[in-house]
């Protein structure tokens, strides 16, 4: 939170966010595709900016490992393998679980009722398989920051750091290769199972129905994307 | 000791339009033989009571029907009773031994049932024989047949959620192609959607291929409780042990026009389904059951049936369906036999039969294809009428 009498430099690190937002997007969406090399010249016409933040921004996605920057060569969007996948997954699976393991000490109501509110929402998309594919970038988002709020249960700042980071790769990856209808179903009832567990305080079902639902959309992930293109997205 | 019963063993007769060469009672004695041998039972009489299952004196031209078998397979002079419930007839049978095991009234029960529905009558006759289980008062007279209520019933489903007749005919051509793998199926068929969507209207929106057959059949099975099973079934031991762990049951108005607020879906199927949830300890169906054979007595009643099982919220069941999630190779196979569009339908067997391939699929004794891959939970939805008495009952693998 900015103070109101700190000085902090404005403009530059304003710019950079929103580039690094729009493009992160962008790759989350599908609309980059993985592999796809970034024209540079290209962004910053369209976006309007100068070299310095794109620059910035690219330099904040390869951190999170969406984008990778090769000197001379250009920068592509990230390809996964289905191992990265299972990593990804598997560092979920062990953060969430010790995160929601301190998280019931909490009791935090405003956290728990935005939970509430999200897995909620989510449960209410899909009802016509003509039009959930429109509903599919919002429900990953719904997704998103529904994990990323269980992480904050804990308190644990750090935790959430090294979370997002994490979280990120098996994201791009699951959302480019594009769920099933049947996997958003499946993935609708994980989520009615945690919400149970929430809604009932019950600690131990809590674990068991988040650690189910990594388990079981990492397989579901790991499958689709040796599907796509042999292996390799 | 746990009175949970377990099941002891299982026998089926092969499903046919027409079994030619065999009565009522050597359909049914042939279930409880191939079910006596299953279980590794060397003398039927060590069992203490017996339940007969059949829905129709009309279909069987007999009436005191469950003591002609339970004479015919010589089980005088133990305790016998018969059950019915319409097309929940063997799901309500099973439903009552389970009661009859856990009260203590007997240590092991075996549940027979059959039904010669095939061309015993011409279609018209049977059509006119089922209507007779509607309000014969109120619903027969005005020409109500089951075909139109539930065709209404599916119409209204679309109008609400979109559903379309592709979707049904999803339904149609999974569970015919899974009866191809079964040998006892009747209709094993490799269709496509369009050969359904194409076949003869019968009561629009539903055609000839979304419904489901009229058959020959019996079934058998034999539960007890777990230490009957140890001292008298020679296979107990070998295989790992299958309880029968709940069951729920739930009702409607028998007329349609008096179901409130909508005639979507199956208002007994959702509460028999809660009472069997509540029992087995199950939150959240879809990830907690690995199998299920449902009630398809027509494409759309499946699609109908997992919304009111709680598989998918209610409107979503047409498009999982579709989605494939509930194929052989999907998220939760049903209707791994056939269902009664692909295996067949003899009603006093029908819910018995679901529970026999429920519990193959748990013992994994099922061919590659058919049988699912560590399946531990499964789950059996018969209902009767238009689901005016509706049955929930659940396995469970425990070792």
């Amino acid at each position: 939170m900015l103070h109101a009498n700190s000085l902090t430099p404005i403009q530059l690190p304003n710019v950079a966010t929103v580039v690094y937002e729009q493009l992160r997007r962008q790759i989350l969406g599908g609309a980059l595709r993985p592999g796809q090399q970034l024209n540079i010249r290209q962004i910053e016409a369209q976006l309007g900016v100068s070299r310095t933040p794109l620059k910035l921004a690219l330099e904040r996605l390869q951190v999170e490992g969406l984008v990778s920057i090769h000197p001379r060569k250009g920068t592509f969007v990230t390809i996964f393998s289905p191992h990265d996948l299972r990593e990804c997954f598997e560092v979920r699976i062990a953060l969430e679980a010790q995160a929601l393991r301190s998280a019931f000490d909490v009791q935090n109501r405003a956290l728990l009722a935005e939970l509430t509110d999200l897995f909620a929402r989510m449960d209410s998309y899909f009802r016509n398989e003509a039009t959930w594919l429109d509903e599919l970038v919002e429900f990953m988002d719904c997704d998103r920051v529904a994990h990323v709020r269980m992480i904050e249960m804990s308190g644990n700042a750090r935790m959430k750091e090294i979370y997002e980071h994490a979280n990120v790769q098996g994201y791009i990856a699951v959302f480019g290769m594009r769920f099933s209808y049947s996997d958003t179903l499946q993935t609708q009832a994980e989520h009615r199972a945690i919400a149970a567990a929430l809604h009932a305080h019950d600690r131990d079902a809590l674990l068991v129905s988040a650690r189910t639902h990594l388990e079981r959309a990492g397989l579901r992930a790991v499958q689709r994307l040796s599907q796509h293109n042999g292996g390799e997205l | 000791m746990t009175r949970v019963p377990v099941v002891v063993g299982v026998g089926l007769t092969p499903f046919a339009a027409n079994r030619v060469d065999a009565s009522i009672r050597d359909l049914v004695a042939e279930a409880v033989l191939a079910c006596m041998e299953d279980a590794g039972l060397l003398d039927l009489k060590a069992v203490q009571h017996g339940l007969a299952s059949y829905e129709s004196d009309h279909f069987n031209r007999q009436m005191t029907l469950g003591a002609i078998l339970h004479d015919a397979l010589g089980l005088t002079p133990l305790p016998n009773v018969r059950v019915e419930g319409g097309g929940a007839t063997g799901a309500l049978a099973l439903r009552t031994a389970w009661a009859y095991v856990q009260s203590g009234l007997c240590e092991s029960i075996l549940v027979y049932g059959g039904e010669m529905n095939g061309r015993s009558v011409s279609s018209a006759t049977a059509n006119g024989l089922f209507a007779l289980s509607a309000d014969a008062d109120w619903e027969m007279m005005v020409g109500g047949t089951y075909t139109a209520f539930y065709a209404a019933m599916m119409r209204a489903h679309m109008q609400r959620y979109g559903t379309t007749e592709a979707q049904c005919a999803h339904v149609a051509v999974r569970n015919r192609r899974n009866a191809r793998l079964n040998s006892f199926a009747q209709k094993p068929m490799d269709l496509t959607i369009d050969d359904v969507l194409r076949s003869k209207p019968v009561a629009e929106p539903y055609k000839l291929l979304d419904c489901s057959l009229l058959s020959d059949g019996a079934a058998a099975v034999l539960l007890a409780t777990e230490d009957w099973a140890r001292a008298h079934g020679t296979r107990f031991r070998e295989r790992p042990p299958v309880y029968y762990c709940a069951t729920g049951c739930g009702t409607d108005t028998m007329r349609l026009g008096d179901r409130y607020p909508e005639i979507t879906n199956f208002r007994g199927k959702r509460a028999a389904a809660q009472a069997a949830y509540a029992m087995a300890g199950i939150g959240e169906p879809l990830l907690e059951i690995d199998v299920a054979e449902l009630y398809d007595s027509y494409s759309g009643v499946e699609i109908q049936a997992v919304e009111d099982l709680g598989f998918v919220p209610a409107g979503q069941g047409g498009a999982a369906v579709a989605s494939g999630i509930f194929d052989a190779d999907g998220y939760l196979p049903v209707n791994t036999s056939g269902g009664l569009l692909g295996r067949g339908a003899p009603v006093g067997a029908t819910g018995i039969a679901q529970a026999v391939e429920i519990v193959q699929q748990l013992w994994g004794e099922l061919p590659a294809g058919r049988q699912v891959a560590n399946a531990r939970r499964g789950l059996t939805d018969t209902h009767a009428g238009i689901g005016t008495i509706c049955v929930v009952n659940i396995f469970e693998r425990r070792d």
